[in-house]
């Protein structure tokens, strides 16, 4: 259980905004964390947004490793943010050592390949900064590499929401750490010890996805993405598997936004006799059959392109709401977290999802909502 | 006469059972009043026992003779004596969490904690709860050849994805379960009273069942 948000601006805004909206959604988290990623961000980042960003936490050593790394790699470091951080004594923070946000720019060779052997790069970098921070026994020893990706930026780390803030300080608005889409993620304990590899939003590849629910399908999905792509990896967290998922519909597979519904909560059979393209949605049902979801969910995703996506699980057991006003719209848990940054909507065009829907916000902030 | 359970605690199952001699005894009753885990006591006896009184040893876990011998030391006629009992079950009977249950076949262990367990509707063991009358389940599985996705001959249209050409055929069966006990293990009877279900439920239902006829076929005389 946690709760989740995003918020899509035409205007960049700072991360303090999505505290606003998390902070007041109380009945479904208990401080014990939160995470961000920021993606179309502008501020300290504005000029390079088309060079790749990693975001680290990690300790001392861990920096050095992936300096070495990245040196002898090819790649040229062209700008960081290192976060001021404020080192309260009374600060309720897990924090790592070290927080790297740097932007690099590609090895001479890529200068002239194609954006999907880049991207093949970027993946393949991180996955080896996190076996490289990983010790022998399986831990991230030396710390944790969340993203290595153009225009996105990830912060996830353990202890109080408004604590974290202070230590980022987030709360100052000096406009140098700002961004037009923010989805985030505040905590609720689980019976599990916490990793932040486990904290939502996950990232892949251009894609970033949180969800609230339990995934019980996990073992069966899990099983079937890990041969799929050498990205599917961590599955620290059940809902790891729905990130994955929407990686390979629309990502490997290329097919069009609703077949991801359709693939993680397939109609019933009944229902898919009726229609006019039962045929594919039958094929799709009987060969993907493993990536169906089971459980209580409600996700939200965020795709390279810039468009927001929220949708819930057949059933429809957890909650979520989509709002805007005309500069900003807003997707999160609660509806008290939309009424703490959107007071002057119009509230009666609130959108509710139900168990077979899906909104979609893109760049224009038009929400559309398409149903099953 | 009481209902007398499996698990019930008698002197057989306790590491030291108390003998009394009545030929021996006078009732002066020395020995109970002295024992120190208060594990005798003197019981009306019918057609037993000196005068109608008899010596027992209660058979409960909470009053257990650990064979220190304080009756046999104050007994004036040595009647009674704390005897080793091999056959004792105390091990099995004196668990901080109760006595241990026995496993096997529900004759032997008529209440185990699963058998009282009363479930009346599927939302009292889901979580979280579901109503079946509300949410429905599919059961049924794929039987055929199910190609795998990226052999699908799929067509990306617009918003939509197309079906270019035939896919080999599958069909949505209920799986006929039969627990998880070999199917070759059952009588001819109960295959035949499987094999009428399946029938019966294809025909008359019109339920897409399969029955898996499992290793060694059916049994001779039933493909007519």
């Amino acid at each position: 259980m946690c709760r989740i948000g995003a918020i899509k601006s035409l205007t960049p805004v700072s991360p303090s905004r999505a505290l606003q909206l998390m902070l007041p959604q109380q009945e479904g988290h208990d401080n014990s964390g939160f995470a961000m990623v920021m993606q179309d961000l502008d501020g300290v980042f504005a000029h390079y947004k088309d060079k790749p960003l990693l975001s680290l936490a990690c300790t001392a050593r861990g920096e050095q490793l992936v300096n070495a790394y990245m040196e002898e790699h090819g790649f040229v470091q062209m700008a960081q943010w290192a976060p001021d951080v404020d080192k309260r004594p009374d600060l309720n923070v897990a924090a790592m050592p070290r927080y790297v946000f740097r932007n690099y720019d590609y090895p001479e060779i890529y200068r002239y390949r194609t954006r999907e052997e880049r991207e093949d790069l970027l993946l393949d970098t991180r996955l080896s900064l996190r076996r490289l921070l990983t010790g022998r026994d399986g831990a991230p020893d030396e710390g944790y590499v969340y993203s290595f990706w153009p225009d996105v930026l990830t912060l996830k780390e353990i202890g109080d929401p408004a604590d974290i803030a202070v230590y980022f300080r987030l709360w100052e608005e000096n406009g140098r750490l700002v961004a037009r889409n923010i989805v985030t993620q505040c905590r609720q304990n689980t019976n599990y010890a916490i990793v932040r590899y486990a904290a939502h939003p996950f990232f892949l590849q251009g894609y970033t996805l949180c969800a609230n629910g339990e995934n019980t399908f996990f073992s069966r999905n899990r099983d079937f993405q890990k041969p799929l792509h050498r990205g599917y990896v961590g599955f620290e967290s059940d809902s790891q598997c729905l990130l994955y998922t929407l990686h390979y519909v629309l990502h490997e597979l290329r097919w069009p936004l609703p077949y991801y519904k359709h693939v993680i909560t397939p109609l019933p059979l009944a229902a898919m006799s009726e229609r006019q393209d039962r045929e594919a949605l039958v094929c799709v049902r009987e060969s993907l059959a493993h990536l169906e979801i089971n459980g209580p969910n409600a996700l939200i995703a965020l795709l390279p392109d810039g468009r927001m996506i929220a949708c819930c699980d057949a059933k429809k057991l957890r909650p979520v709401v989509v709002g805007r006003d005309d500069g900003m719209a807003a997707i999160t848990s609660e509806v008290c977290g939309l009424n703490a940054i959107l007071p002057d909507r119009d509230t009666g065009k609130d959108i509710y999802p139900g168990g077979r829907d899906m909104v979609v916000i893109d760049n224009q902030l038009e929400v559309r909502q398409w149903r099953q | 006469m009481a209902t007398v359970s499996v698990q019930d605690v008698s002197c057989n199952d306790l590491p030291w059972m108390v003998t009394w001699r009545q030929d021996k005894c006078v009732l002066c009753g020395m020995c109970a009043a002295t024992c120190t885990a208060d594990a005798i006591h003197f019981v009306p006896s019918r057609g037993g026992g000196v005068r109608g009184v008899a010596l027992r040893q209660r058979a409960d876990m909470k009053y257990v003779c650990t064979g220190c011998g304080m009756c046999r030391k104050v007994c004036p006629q040595d009647a009674v004596q704390p005897v080793r009992n091999p056959d004792n079950r105390f091990p099995l009977l004196a668990r901080i969490d109760g006595p241990l249950k026995r496993g096997g076949r529900s004759n032997l262990n008529p209440s185990r904690t699963l058998d009282k367990l009363v479930v009346g509707r599927i939302s009292q063991m889901t979580d979280p709860a579901l109503d079946s009358e509300r949410h429905t389940f599919d059961l049924r599985a794929p039987l055929g050849r199910v190609l795998p996705v990226r052999e699908l001959p799929l067509r990306v249209e617009g918003e939509k994805l197309k079906l270019t050409s035939s896919t080999p055929p599958v069909r949505w069966i209920y799986p006929l379960l039969f627990s998880d006990m070999s199917i070759g293990a059952l009588s001819t009877r109960a295959w035949e009273a499987i094999a009428l279900a399946c029938a019966y439920l294809n025909e008359q239902c019109h339920m897409p069942v399969r029955m898996c006829s499992g290793e060694g076929g059916m049994p001779a005389g039933h493909s007519k």
